[in-house]
């Protein structure tokens, strides 16, 4: 949103990085100078839960030792979902100023931006109330994973669903592939993901 | 399976150790390194921390054969002698000569946790802190690891190794947390302990005049094992101690015993169809 600069704020600062990808996509993305930003003014917070390693080792040793299948989701754009309870000014992007046309204008965020420092948090916390409403519940000995336990079939069988989050990049697990499926495909209505499938790599290893 | 391999070709490649000298043990045998004085050059304090961050990353994933190595040269990140960053990238020509390796999870009739724990006692000769180290196993593949300086100054080597159990005990309860959330219930945790005393220690309530000092958030250890049954000690000879890697630089022999213990040759068994992570 294009507005006047209140007086005492200063504008972030933003750039575009460009970038080619290993299968030849080309990418522009503009991104907050996040070190331009002022503590207090423009973010508070910053610290974002990520599931810890041990964790997500022990969860693998799980899944060998019960024979479940895993499959992997990265959330495309992540970082553009996030909202603040900030009111941050950045100033307007190389390219879009309009000569003699609201030149010293800034723009006012209404969404978050990659390179803010506050970007992991709230977009773990629009992701957190996600999987709430998808019937996942935040585990206390880790932020970063979720559980859902849920029925089904006829007789009502008893499914465990494990979720390991680790910013975007998502790894579902569970005794019931059909369930896990279905779940997943909830997960990929509300979330732009790129379909992984069958886990082979999760966080590069 | 979960290995890193690629991450190691990348930091091998940016570090230029793609061509360095193999070695077989992450540090040289008893490698004793002496904390610098003066205040080491910017450019080298920048390098040393890249390198040693770098490391710290693969060892917190899929490496614990080099835990102690890393964590040893990482108390000298604040100011690093040349020598310092040699002995660093000596670990660089350890994991060349070992770069295929990964942790390999396995399946048995029922699921089997257990633990290993030791101490070294007063081993850092510029505060003479003792060294705590252990892992934990699933199925006899570690899940965590740990080598860490202790915080205050044990007067005697059960004191050392009483700290180092009550370190692990935390662990434990930690992990049991979270396989109770995810609805999962273990049988208490066999923990192996090299040290008499120790355990003795840890399984009565007796309060002796030489061990009346020990802070009292150690004692957290015998809630563990006698209340709680969280926590089952049982004794092991040293040479099977698998955390002894943990707190020492070991020579070729006893290293090389106990690394297969811990992470395995991707080579030999990428044919067998096994789950990669």
């Amino acid at each position: 949103m294009l507005t006047n600069l209140p007086p005492n704020r200063k504008p972030v600062k933003c750039r575009w990085v460009f970038a080619v990808k290993s299968d030849g996509r080309k990418r522009a993305r503009l991104v907050a100078k996040g070190f331009s930003q002022e503590y207090g003014v423009d973010y508070e917070d910053v610290f974002s839960p990520v599931a810890r390693f041990e964790s997500v080792r022990i969860i693998l040793a799980l899944a060998v030792q019960n024979a479940w299948t895993l499959q992997a989701l990265d959330v495309k754009t992540a970082f553009l979902y996030g909202n603040f309870e900030e009111e941050i000014y950045m100033e307007q992007p190389e390219g879009f100023v309009k000569k003699g046309r609201d030149e010293r204008k800034v723009y006012c965020l209404l969404k978050a931006l990659y390179g803010l420092k506050q970007a992991a948090l709230v977009w773990n916390i629009e992701l957190h109330k996600s999987l709430q409403r998808l019937g996942f519940n935040r585990i206390v000995s880790d932020a970063g994973i979720y559980v859902h336990q849920g029925v089904t079939g006829n007789k009502k069988v008893k499914v465990l669903l494990i979720l390991i989050i680790y910013v975007d990049d998502v790894l579902f697990t569970g005794s019931d592939q059909k369930y896990l499926g279905m779940m997943k495909e909830k997960f990929m209505k509300v979330w732009e993901c790129r379909d992984l499938g069958a886990a082979k790599e999760y966080l590069g290893m | 399976m979960v290995d890193q391999v690629k991450y190691l070709d990348k930091i091998l490649k940016r570090f230029d150790m793609q061509d360095c000298n193999p070695a077989n043990t992450p540090l040289p045998e008893k490698y004793d390194p002496v904390a610098s004085t003066g205040e080491s050059n910017s450019k080298l304090r920048s390098q040393y921390q890249s390198v040693i961050g770098s490391l710290l990353y693969l060892m917190l994933g899929t490496r614990p054969d080099i835990a102690f190595a890393v964590i040893k040269m990482s108390q000298f990140s604040a100011s690093p002698t040349e020598d310092h960053l040699n002995h660093a990238k000596y670990i660089f020509r350890y994991l060349r000569a070992n770069r295929e390796y990964g942790i390999e999870f396995k399946r048995d009739t029922s699921l089997r946790v257990e633990g290993y724990v030791d101490a070294d006692w007063a081993s850092d000769r510029n505060d003479w802190k003792s060294c705590t180290g252990f892992t934990v196993l699933f199925n006899t593949s570690p899940v965590s690891w740990v080598s860490r300086k202790q915080k205050t100054v044990a007067t005697s080597v059960t004191e050392a190794e009483y700290m180092a159990i009550s370190d692990t005990a935390k662990q434990i309860c930690w992990i049991k947390s979270l396989l109770e959330e995810l609805s999962f219930d273990i049988p208490p945790v066999v923990l192996y302990k090299d040290n008499m005393g120790s355990i003795f220690l840890a399984q009565n309530p007796a309060q002796e005049r030489r061990t009346k000092h020990i802070d009292i958030r150690h004692h957290f250890i015998r809630e563990c094992v006698q209340e709680r049954k969280v926590i089952q000690l049982r004794h092991i000879s040293t040479d099977k101690q698998l955390a002894d890697v943990f707190t020492k630089a070991l020579g070729k022999v006893k290293f090389l015993g106990f690394k297969s213990f811990l992470v395995t040759n991707l080579t030999r068994i990428k044919s067998g169809g096994v789950l990669r992570k």
